[in-house]
């Protein structure tokens, strides 16, 4: 086996290395800062994700904020592997032997709301409301002139029990999209559909005028997968529907104050009158409803000829690979809301950041500690802080802008543009990447360099930043339910997420029996049966436990 | 047996008792100390407080899944597409095996053996992500089958009637030729002089499976199959919960795969526990049933 | 001693074993000629069956992400590339995750192989008291799973944490393994030859050393090859038990592999996207990397599985 010599290898080599400090004596002292213990500094004890292309021990902005904060860093590490990051932090809590932060990335694992008022009232976590007063003007700041985050932050008691992540994405927020064939479009002689029943009538001129010329009918004007849901974007047109690409999401809106659930109503019918139409002249792909990402770019990237007309995905490369050789990736365009027959013209919103916490400290944390580690993360609200922590090393990994460089809103001046790696170039180690996404706010997004040409690869991001605009400030603002500020009871949560599993998993399965036509939609008595349904899962309990937890708030 | 029989026994075989020893401290301790855990189904789990004191609450979470309006529908689910696979996938192993046995080209036997065996390493989300990409509309090959023949092929996906064969036959495909090796083992221990006697009778090859290797087997299969039964409740949740769709929930939504869409709202150890308890005692009952229905049958089971 | 006598008698017994089958081949009826057809028939079906989708793997895992991606591959590699291969195989893990998979197959095996016996045999002898308590008390712990946290701490009182035990000891024993070796021994040893070793007088262990073990290779070579395989296969335990990278098993480090490449927190969305198609292209690379060793290692396994080992000639 190749092994021993490797080994026999390696031990040279740390023999070599062992040598170096003596010839170099002056620079010795800087190598291990990270992980040696400075005097007078506070251990702190934190809890991280790291990833297999880090090393958060040697990280060069670990040292920077061992430096400047006086802290030695003790990690317990998990992974980013989101399974197993959900087991080793509740192993790590009911051990007992829990650090004295928690610092976690929302979209790999953090602390749910449930899980932050049953913990607080245990006293295991630690209310940060004091400590960011006294000692975090930037996270005070950020909370002042950030309403929305302030209101995710704080507790209808006005403890702050966690601080969450704020990553303030444009196009994430505005998840249910319409991408369309422009050259087909444009082949055909049509212009882009505004109303639901000139989408009709382009969804029917795709399927049987062959736009892509191959003279075989094997066009699909519109496809989706189960991950990206088509139904909320022609729901729109018809009545608000705040679902996005994520069906955990409640169909709940306002209506003056009080919650409504939006699929037993009449205008909900009708939109779902209006796909169940369209699914059966043929003009949405049945797999639409069964099929993953995978396959739904099979169709996309489907080999002979464009077979695709429109998807229903929050981006287009979920649909095609970008960069292809016949250009069909820059074809296609989003379509902004369609207005329906009574004038509605709606699109689903939410923000792109997560309810939860992944700032937490625990009372295992001294006095000491808690300063350190809130001064620590005031730092990374700053944009100094938040740059190196994210990004690395200025000049390195992110740079400041040249002239004639644009920010990816257009109208503001940018600050930062970052320096891609080599495609095989070892990991820096440099930064904490997703971390530090605490005050990633839609200002600092924007003022990122972002090349202009849109369809490029490169330029893909400005393109789902410029896509977006079309749905901008479509959302009813008066109608939006903003279930990611609630915060329901220890009493109730168990109770409520048993309710809101039923009732999505009820309604999701049966409108879409009502598309495919096995429930009649036009059916007085299929539709009376499936509100019966609805109410024999609870949906009065359910949203009476809404209804509290919004008058809490 | 009585303590006379138990007094012997410990005499002749104080060796074996010895033996014993360390595997049933494993046991002991990697099993049952854990499995002590299993009181928080009657509790009010905390972190701070612990297993032990937490707040007592009786049958509290057992009785809001009974409550639950879609309990019996999980069960059903759970209980039909578990005995299904059961029913299917245990003769496929077995025949493999016997028709194997019967191969007397040693490449041949080599290669199937093998190739038969390797789709057990595949990770459960490649097979789905294989057997959705076959069976989609318009792309799969299904649909080239079809439209060879000018037809439309069926959306077996989205047809609810279609998830349990789906996953029971691709969960065949995968494991077959793994299970396989457990009765080629079984196979090889089947007393020779017993084949001799079946060439004297002059048996053809049919017959002689018929009256040599299936009753040669037939402990080691019934074992298996007791084993399968006490696992019934416990299908896990990957696989459902990647070929799930909203067309195909009506059959696809298992006790796992509910549990832990729950779970992403509110995780709940005592709540989950109590559903894994209760599968472990429907487990239970039916093992100790099909035990004793075996015993009777056949004259062997587990114990 | 009589069971040296025995042992020698079954191993006469195997040439014998071999003329016998070419004794058979000469006779083949005509029924049987068409038996065989029919078993022909049904093995090429199911190797096919099995196989195509394994080819597609194969061939996927040697073609550009575009061509799979766009549907183009189907039994042979379309845009021949062998990038997926180069990303997992230049992690720099990916050796010393070799090295201690290795270790962790081998020594895991033969730990659970050794237990299981120790407790599979006993439990097989008809005349052991509490068999069947014992058994009861073994298949319990099957159908009653203490879960992950409660035997997280278990492993960490007894200070395995971080260790390579920690992925050997705890997963030591399979019910499911202990219960088929004790029906094999129960039913393919003949009682009359335990009697022989009594009359000669030797020892339990001595009988199971040189009697018992010799005649369950088949069984052992099951019980090890599936020990083997849960051990190889095995990533989840090494995720919660240990901390030092350096003792990762190759299927920890083939998993970072995937998850490093499609979960891309702070990258614009240009390296996102790019980074998605290399994972897509890994998913098939890394099943053939992590599935070639344990296959290789089956036809040692096979060669146990011939008929003859167990002794015909005693008869009660």
């Amino acid at each position: 086996m190749s092994i021993l010599p490797r080994k026999r290898a390696a031990l040279l080599a740390a023999l070599s290395l062992a040598a170096l400090p003596i010839a170099a004596c002056s620079s010795s002292s800087e190598k291990p800062a990270a992980s040696a213990s400075q005097t007078g500094a506070t251990e702190l004890t934190v809890f991280v994700p790291q990833n297999a292309n880090q090393d958060l021990q040697a990280s060069d902005f670990t040292k920077l904020l061992s430096d400047k904060f006086k802290i030695n860093f003790k990690f317990q590490t998990t992974t980013y592997d989101a399974g197993p990051a959900v087991e080793k932090r509740q192993i790590s809590l009911a051990s007992g032997d829990y650090p004295d932060l928690y610092l976690l990335i929302s979209w790999v694992d953090q602390f749910n709301r449930p899980e932050l008022l049953k913990l607080s009232k245990q006293g295991v976590i630690l209310p940060l409301n004091d400590l960011i007063a006294k000692y975090a003007p930037n996270i005070q700041k950020a909370l002042e002139t950030n309403p929305a985050y302030k209101a995710l932050a704080t507790a209808p008691d006005g403890k702050i029990y966690g601080l969450p992540q704020w990553n303030d994405c444009f196009h994430c927020s505005y998840q249910g999209k319409l991408w369309i064939n422009t050259a087909w479009l444009k082949k055909l002689g049509l212009s882009t559909p505004k109303t639901t029943e000139e989408m009709r009538a382009v969804l029917q001129a795709f399927k049987t005028k062959d736009p892509n010329g191959n003279g075989k009918a094997d066009e699909i004007p519109l496809s989706s997968s189960t991950v990206d849901m088509v139904l909320p974007y022609f729901m729109n047109s018809f009545i608000y529907d705040p679902e996005s690409s994520e069906a955990t999401v409640p169909t709940l809106a306002r209506n003056n104050g009080k919650v409504q659930f939006q699929p037993v109503q009449d205008k909900w019918r009708e939109g779902l009158r209006y796909v169940a139409s369209l699914y059966k002249e043929g003009l949405i792909d049945p797999g639409a409803f069964t099929q993953n990402r995978d396959a739904l770019k099979v169709k996309g990237d489907n080999a002979d000829a464009v077979i695709v007309g429109a998807a229903t995905v929050l981006h287009p490369a979920i649909l095609v690979t970008l960069g292809q050789k016949d250009g069909r990736d820059e074809d296609y365009d989003a379509v902004p809301p369609l207005t329906g027959p009574d004038g509605v013209a709606y699109t689903s919103y939410r923000p792109a950041s997560t309810p939860g916490a992944t700032f937490v400290l625990t009372n295992k944390a001294t006095e000491q500690d808690q300063i350190a580690a809130i001064k620590m993360l005031d730092y990374i609200f700053t944009d100094e802080g938040h740059l190196q922590g994210e990004f690395g090393k200025e000049g390195v990994n992110w740079k400041k802008p040249d002239s004639g460089d644009v920010a990816l809103n257009k109208d503001v001046k940018p600050l930062f543009k970052v320096i891609p790696a080599a495609p095989d170039a070892p990991p820096s180690n440099t930064a904490w990447g997703a971390l530090t996404q605490y005050n990633s706010t839609r200002a600092f997004r924007d003022a990122q360099v972002q090349p202009t040409d849109i369809y490029e690869p490169e330029g893909y991001e400005r393109r789902l930043y410029e896509a977006t605009k079309v749905y901008e400030g479509k959302e009813p603002k008066d109608q939006i339910f903003p279930f990611w500020n609630l915060w329901l009871g220890t009493d109730v949560a168990s109770e409520a997420a048993t309710l809101q599993t039923n009732i999505q998993n009820y309604v999701t399965q049966s409108n879409l029996e009502f598309v495919t036509g096995k429930k009649n939609i036009d059916s007085d008595q299929d539709w009376a049966a499936y509100l019966e349904g609805l109410n024999g899962l609870g949906l009065q309990r359910y949203l009476q436990i809404q209804q509290q937890a919004h008058d809490a708030q | 047996m009585g303590w006379r029989a138990a007094k012997r026994s410990f005499h002749r075989y104080w060796q074996l008792y010895l033996l014993i020893v360390l595997p049933l401290a494993y046991f002991v301790i990697f099993k049952y100390i854990p499995m002590t855990n299993a009181v928080i189904a009657f509790k009010d789990y905390n972190v701070v407080d612990g297993i032990w004191g937490s707040e007592w609450v009786g049958l509290k979470h057992f009785s809001a899944f009974f409550a639950n309006p879609v309990f019996w529908n999980l069960v059903k689910n759970t209980f039909l597409l578990s005995v299904y696979f059961l029913l299917a996938g245990f003769p496929i192993p077995i025949i493999l095996a016997l028709a194997l046995n019967e191969v007397r080209l040693r490449s041949f036997k080599r290669t199937v053996q093998m190739v038969t065996y390797a789709p057990y390493f595949i990770s459960t989300v490649v097979v789905v992500s294989m057997v959705i990409l076959i069976l989609s509309p318009r792309i799969g090959l299904m649909d080239r089958g079809f439209g060879f023949f000018g037809v439309d092929a069926p959306n077996l996906l989205g047809d609810a009637d279609y998830f349990r064969h789906i996953y029971v036959w691709s969960d065949i495909w995968q494991t077959a030729g793994y299970s396989a090796v457990v009765y080629m083992a079984a196979l090889s221990g089947i007393d020779p002089s017993l084949y001799e006697a079946a060439r004297v009778d002059g048996a053809t090859r049919l017959q002689k499976i018929i009256h040599v290797d299936i009753p040669g087997i037939m402990p080691t299969a019934v074992i298996i199959l007791i084993l399968g039964v006490g696992n019934i409740m416990a299908v896990g949740f990957e696989k459902a919960f990647l070929l799930q769709n909203p067309l195909n929930l009506g059959k696809s939504e298992i006790i796992a795969t509910y549990v832990y869409k729950v779970g992403l709202l509110n995780a709940d150890f005592s709540q989950a526990t109590a559903v894994g308890l209760f599968n472990s005692v429907i487990n239970l009952l039916l093992l100790i049933a099909v035990n004793f229905a075996a015993k009777r049958v056949s004259g062997s089971g587990l114990w | 001693m009589v069971t040296d006598t025995m042992l020698q008698i079954a191993r006469k017994n195997e040439p014998k074993e071999k003329a016998r089958h070419r004794s058979t081949r000469v006779k083949d009826s005509g029924v049987d000629r068409l038996f065989m057809v029919c078993v022909y028939v049904l093995l090429v079906t199911f190797l096919a069956v099995v196989l195509l989708p394994l080819i597609y793997i194969v061939a996927s895992s040697l073609s550009s992400p575009n061509a799979v991606s766009s549907g183009r591959v189907w039994l042979w590699p379309v845009d021949f590339s062998i990038r997926g291969y180069e990303v997992a195989l230049s992690n720099p893990q990916i050796v010393t995750g070799f090295a201690n998979s290795l270790f962790y197959t081998v020594v895991g095996t033969i730990v659970s192989v050794t237990l299981t016996i120790a407790i599979a045999y006993p439990l097989s002898r008809k005349d052991f008291f509490g068999r069947n308590v014992i058994t009861a008390f073994i298949v319990f712990t099957m159908i009653f799973a203490g879960g992950l946290i409660p035997t997280y701490l278990v492993v960490q009182k007894l200070g395995l944490l971080d260790t390579r035990w920690a992925l050997i000891v705890p997963g030591a024993i399979g019910v499911w393994q202990v219960i088929i070796a004790r029906a094999y021994l129960r039913n393919s040893i003949p009682e009359s030859l335990y009697e022989a070793a009594e009359i000669d007088g030797a020892s339990s262990l001595r009988v199971l050393w040189s009697v018992v073990l010799p005649l369950a290779k088949p069984m052992i070579a099951v019980v090890a090859l599936m020990y083997a395989i849960q051990q190889w296969n095995s990533y989840f335990d090494a995720l919660l038990y240990l901390k030092s990278d350096d003792l990762y098993p190759l299927q920890l480090v083939l998993r970072n592999v995937i998850i490093l490449n499609t979960q891309t927190g702070t990258l614009d969305t240009a390296t996102m996207m790019e980074r998605q198609q290399l994972a897509d292209l890994l998913k098939y690379s890394l099943i053939v990397i992590s599935t070639v060793p344990v296959l290789l290692i089956y036809p040692f396994v096979a060669r146990y599985f011939t008929k003859g080992i167990m002794v015909g000639a005693i008869k009660g």
